[in-house]
This record gives structure tokens, C-alpha cells and sequence, in this order.
């Protein structure tokens, strides 16, 4: 009778073989992102290789909390992980393979955005964010590189290497979380009980961003970033936001007047501004949440979201491109047949071709 | 025959438990059980030396039994996967310990002395190794899956919405479930059963532990989880009443020592808890079986019985 042992590694084996990394796209702290292809489906992936043999305390925190967040969460909005395997030391997480995103769309001054597309942009943003709170998951690192952009125009929540779960009032979290451009008061004043919050905040100030093209709150330190989050939307009292001054961190600010969010953004409507400025409230007990804000009558008002198909894309076909994936078809073919033994390409596949 | 129709790959059937890689690879029923028993009451001490919350402790339980459904025990010690699964589910269950500590309480707990090892020793290195070597071989027995579900979530929610008696009463119902949960960590049961009944068979037993009718208590609620998985039920619940009948003095000594401390990060520990140990520990109790043990049970050497 066969046994099941050595099952997983013969599955881990096979997972392996079917995956082929193309070339580099990134480098992070602890990991190198390829472009890659699914032999068997011929399928484009990106491929997280995590470098664990580096670690002295066995596999990285931020890798188990990638992969069990992105376990979790499966959503249209939400980046998918198809697989994981280990070669070497490493630790390798497959993922689907996006094109681009929003912060390439936003720095991309050749596009013009017309409204509706900032609002689907919006509302599958918080479509995948709401997916994740439900789960009590927080996202933790909301910022536009981070809200990747299919083909086909679909919007996907990536990088869950800060994500945790939340709900649970006795832990302490760490304040040490989220670019700072997209960090909310709270956890700039070293807040260590947080929850959703966090995150709309960051959406509040991406959504900001869309608008007017720039980063909304561009702080250059930490004290900074509270200094030019309060002169944009005025130094926020006890009153405004109780509790505040019991913060860890909490400092007295240059009491800076609240200037109506209309001055800055001009074109905006008003329901676009109300739907704003409810994520960009300092309370985070009085912030909205990603449900109530998918109800705004914002994404009910016209005009509507812009179809997917006709969103705007970044084109970023460079001849250099164009060689790689005129490459990568070769290279395909040669795999084909080099599995057979054989050196030569005898069939002719078409199926690439559109 | 298990109701469930889940296509989870880490439900058995209790066939399966006589084809197991340590069973495979020479091992006797018996040996592979009371050791998946050791090993867990190791993770549960050194768990508790650690102060992890129980729901972490439980994580490691889960991956321990987990792994020796791909692994054999001749090829990897419990001790080596007991410390490693301790060490994952620290860190998936967000209850981190320093690494240091961790290879302490453990070097510590296996070789059961007084003292703590001193992180320059060879022993320490040697733990240290082992656990990092191991975990890559853990993650990948475990398919990656680091998420997991336990009984006590379902449970407490159970009794807190449901339950129509006193606040009093349902603490004490909830802590005794709860105790119950805790020592089906040792067995196979989360191999067998989904979390839903394994907790359905907590609250059956520590009901009638504290004759409580749950037909009066839960109404409809009990009657209408309760029928349709009977059978798996009063299974789950045989399978953890086991424990008590075979091993009375071995675990009845353990639980005395483990219970008490169980229960941190439960939600009915603020209000002068009453000592459960003693519920399990009572002789009176112990010699009478909840249920009556069936002769053809698997567990009890005779597998033609088996569903």
C-alpha cells in the first residue's frame, strides 16, 4: 500500500519544477521579486523569493504573515497566492502577475484622469480593504505602489508583509507601521492599540492623492509629517479627538486653523469631498469604515465608475520590453522541447498570438 | 462515517491512522499515540513556561499532528517537531518569543531540569540548529497552510449567545468545555474532526459534567447542532473521554498541573474562575465514563468495526 509519506515533498518538488523565473523586477529588505511563467499553463507570475538562510531566527515574520494573510483573503481585490514552495534556502511565493500600479498611473503625467475613474479606482480599493477588515485583517502599508493594476484594469490589494489580524484589545500592536506620507495621527503619536483605522486613513490620503496628482501629506520626518498633516487640516483638539493627549507620544502642536478641504480641491464634488474628509478625521473611533464608506452615496452619485476596460493604463511597451517578451516566447519554445530531448522546435505555437 | 464533506486535506478517516508514516515505517498503534501524547504535553509546558496563549499552544498541537500524517516518528524525534511547531505557531499566531527563549524553555523542558541551559552551550546550539533546520521541513509537511481554525472559538461563542441560563452557570459550563478542549490537544481528534465538533463534544461532556441539561439550556440551538452529527458527536466525545480511562494516572496527574494555568487569553477568566483541575481528577468521576466504551472500537485494537 502506497504511504503518504514524502507526499509533501514530491508536491513541493513538482511545484518547483513548474515555475521559471524570468528576470528581476524588484529588490526589497528581504526579498527579490521575478517575473516568471508557469510552464504547464504558460501563465505569468511574479515570484517573491524570500531569503531565509539569512535569517538567524529561522523563517521571517513578515513572510509568515504574507503567507497566511494572503491565505485568508481570497477576493477579486486582494493579490492572489498561488503557490509556495522552497528551493534552496529560499522561500518562494507565487503570485499572479500584475502590470502595474497606481503609484506608476498617478506619476504618469501623459494620462489625465477623468472622475469616474478615480472613483473605480476608489471603490475597488475598499471593496479589497473591506474584504480584509471583515477578516479582521488589518493591511497595514496602503500607499499607491502598493494597489496594483491588472491588464484589465483590475485593482489588487498587494504587500501583506505588515498585515495582521486585529480585534483582540489586550495585544499591543506596534506604531511602527505605514509609509509614513500614509500614516495616521494616531499611530504617529506611538498609539499601540489601533484598528481599521490605520488604513483608511492611508485611503483617505491616496484617494487625496488621485486628486491632485501629488502626495497630499509629503512629510519629510515623523514630526514633520504631523506638522504638514495639521496645517492641512488644522491642529485637531481634545475635542476633536478625545484621548488624544493621553497618546504615548502625543505632543502640543502650533494650533494651525482648519482650512474646508474645497480650497485645495477645487474640482471635486461635494460628495467627493464629504466621503474625504470622513477618512481623513482625527478620531479614529469617528473615522468611517471601509463598509460605510462603500455606501457613500459618493459611488451611487454620477457620475459612474468608469468601466474597467477604459480605465487608464500605463503603457510601458519600451522597445527593451518588447525584445524581453520576444525572448521569453523563444525561450518557451525551446522548454517545450527540451523536455523531449529534442533540440528543435517541430510544432509551431500559435496560441500566444492575439 | 465522518459527516464531513469538506475537501480539507488534513481530515482523516481513523483508518488512515493505521496507515500513518510512523505506522509504515515499522512503528506500533500504540507507540505513535502515547508518543503525538508526549509531544504535546511537552509543547503545552513549554508553552506555558513561555507564557503563550492557549489558542498558540493549540496551533502547535495542530501542526504536530499535522506533520506526522507525512512524517514518521523514526525519522523525525517529537521533541525536535514539538519545539519547531512551537516556534512556527508563536510567530503565525502573533505571540512572538524571543528565539533565545524559545530554545531555553525547550532545551530546558525535554531533558526535564531544574536549571536552564546557558545560550553559549553546545546544547543550545544544537537545539537552535535543529529548529531552524526543521522548520523548513514543517512548512513544507504542512503544505504552507499556517492559517487554523480551533473548538474554542466556536464553543465561546456558542455559550455566550445561546446559552439561557445565568452568567454564573455558563462561565462555569465554558471553563470546563474549555478543559475539556485543552486535553484533546493530546489525541488525534483535530485529524478526525472539524473544530465545530470537537467544541459540540466539549460542551456534551462538560454538561454532563455539571448536569446540565443542554436541551434546556441551549433549546433548539443544541437540538438543531446537535442531531444531524450525533454520531460524530458522541464519537469525538468517546475519543477525548479515552484519555482518562487508559492513561487515568499518567494525565490525571498532568491535567492537575496544566489546567489551571490553560487559560489565558479566554474571555471568562476575569470573574474568580473556579479551579476546574478537580472536575478531571475526581476518582468518583473518572470511574464512571461519560459514555459506555464500545467493544469494536478501533482505538480499543479490534480496526473490523471501523465505518
Amino acid at each position: 500500500m502506497a504511504s503518504i509519506r514524502n507526499h509533501a515533498e514530491q508536491h513541493n518538488a513538482d511545484i518547483y519544477r513548474d515555475y521559471k523565473k524570468d528576470k528581476k523586477v524588484g529588490e526589497g529588505a528581504y526579498a527579490v521579486v521575478y517575473v516568471g511563467r508557469q510552464l504547464s499553463t504558460k501563465k505569468v507570475v511574479a515570484i517573491k523569493k524570500i531569503k531565509i538562510g539569512q535569517f538567524k531566527d529561522g523563517l521571517d515574520m513578515s513572510a509568515i504573515r504574507e503567507v497566511k494573510t494572503l491565505q485568508e483573503l481570497r477576493h477579486p481585490n486582494v493579490i492572489e497566492l498561488m503557490e509556495v514552495y522552497f528551493h534552496k534556502t529560499n522561500l518562494n511565493l507565487v503570485l499572479e502577475f500584475l502590470e502595474s500600479d497606481l503609484e506608476m498611473i498617478i506619476k504618469d503625467k501623459s494620462i489625465v484622469f477623468m472622475p469616474g475613474d478615480v472613483k473605480h479606482w476608489m471603490l475597488m480599493t475598499l471593496r479589497g480593504l473591506d474584504h480584509c477588515h471583515r477578516n479582521w485583517i488589518l493591511h497595514r502599508d496602503m500607499k499607491p505602489n502598493n494597489l496594483l493594476l491588472g491588464r484589465d484594469g483590475q485593482l489588487k490589494l498587494a504587500d501583506f508583509g505588515l498585515a495582521r489580524d486585529f480585534g483582540d484589545r489586550n495585544r499591543q500592536l506596534t506604531a511602527q507601521v505605514v509609509t509614513r506620507w500614509y500614516r495616521a495621527p494616531e499611530l504617529l503619536f506611538g498609539a499601540r492599540e489601533y484598528g481599521y483605522g490605520v488604513d483608511i486613513w492611508a485611503i483617505g490620503c491616496i484617494f487625496a492623492e488621485l486628486l491632485l496628482r501629488n502626495p497630499y501629506l509629503p512629510g519629510n520626518t515623523d514630526m514633520d509629517q504631523l506638522d504638514t498633516m495639521f496645517r492641512a487640516l488644522g491642529t485637531p483638539t481634545e475635542a476633536d479627538w478625545p484621548g488624544m493627549e493621553s497618546l504615548p507620544n502625543y505632543i502640543k502642536f502650533k494650533q494651525y486653523p482648519k482650512t474646508p478641504l474645497r480650497l485645495l480641491f477645487t474640482a471635486a464634488g461635494a460628495d467627493t469631498l464629504e466621503l474625504l474628509e470622513s477618512m481623513l478625521i482625527y478620531d479614529p473611533n469617528r473615522r468611517i469604515s471601509a463598509r460605510e464608506a462603500l455606501l457613500h452615496p459618493y459611488f451611487f452619485n454620477k457620475p459612474r465608475p468608469t468601466p474597467l476596460e477604459n480605465l487608464p493604463k500605463h503603457v510601458r511597451e519600451t522597445p527593451e520590453a518588447a525584445k524581453l517578451k520576444r525572448k521569453a516566447e523563444a525561450l518557451d519554445a525551446y522548454d517545450l522541447t527540451s523536455e523531449d530531448g529534442k533540440r528543435l522546435a517541430r510544432r509551431l505555437d500559435f496560441t500566444g498570438m492575439s | 462515517m465522518s459527516s464531513s464533506t469538506t475537501e480539507n486535506q488534513w481530515l482523516f478517516r481513523k483508518e488512515d491512522l493505521y496507515r500513518t508514516p510512523s505506522l509504515m515505517s515499522g512503528l506500533s498503534y500504540q507507540v505513535e499515540k502515547e508518543s503525538r501524547m508526549k509531544g504535546v504535553t511537552f509543547i503545552i509546558q513549554v508553552g506555558m513556561y513561555l507564557k503563550l496563549p492557549q489558542l498558540t499552544m493549540a496551533t502547535a498541537a495542530l501542526f504536530f499532528h499535522r506533520f506526522y500524517m507525512r512524517h514518521s516518528l523514526k525519522d523525525y524525534k517529537f521533541y525536535d517537531i514539538g519545539a519547531t511547531c512551537i516556534y512556527l505557531a508563536s510567530k503565525t499566531e502573533e505571540s512572538t518569543r524571543k528565539f533565545k527563549d524559545v530554545i531555553i524553555a525547550c532545551a530546558q523542558k525535554a531533558a526535564k531540569r531544574e536549571t536552564p541551559i546557558e545560550d553559549s552551550s553546545k546544547e543550545f546550539r544544537v537545539w537552535k540548529d535543529t529548529i531552524i533546520y526543521t522548520e523548513e521541513i514543517l512548512l513544507e509537511a504542512l503544505c504552507f497552510e499556517l492559517s487554523v481554525e480551533h473548538p474554542y472559538q466556536f464553543m465561546l461563542s456558542l455559550l455566550t449567545n445561546h446559552y439561557t441560563k445565568d452568567e454564573h452557570r455558563a462561565r462555569k459550563l465554558k471553563s470546563v468545555a474549555w478543559a475539556f478542549i485543552n486535553d484533546s490537544l493530546r489525541t488525534t481528534l483535530c485529524l478526525l474532526y472539524p473544530p465545530k465538533i470537537i467544541a459540540l463534544a466539549a460542551v456534551h461532556i462538560a454538561a454532563k459534567y455539571l448536569d446540565e441539561n443542554l436541551n434546556e439550556c441551549l433549546g433548539d440551538t443544541w437540538r438543531e447542532l446537535y442531531e444531524p452529527e450525533i454520531q460524530d458527536i458522541t464519537d469525538a466525545a468517546n475519543e477525548i473521554m479515552d484519555q482518562y480511562t487508559q492513561f487515568p494516572n499518567k494525565n490525571g496527574r498532568s491535567l492537575d498541573k496544566m489546567l489551571p494555568g490553560s487559560k489565558p487569553g479566554s474571555e471568562y477568566q476575569e470573574n474568580g474562575t473556579p479551579s476546574y483541575g478537580g472536575y478531571l481528577n475526581s476518582p468518583a468521576k473518572l470511574a464512571t465514563p461519560v459514555y459506555s466504551i464500545e467493544p469494536d472500537r478501533p482505538s480499543n485494537g479490534d480496526r473490523s468495526g471501523a465505518p
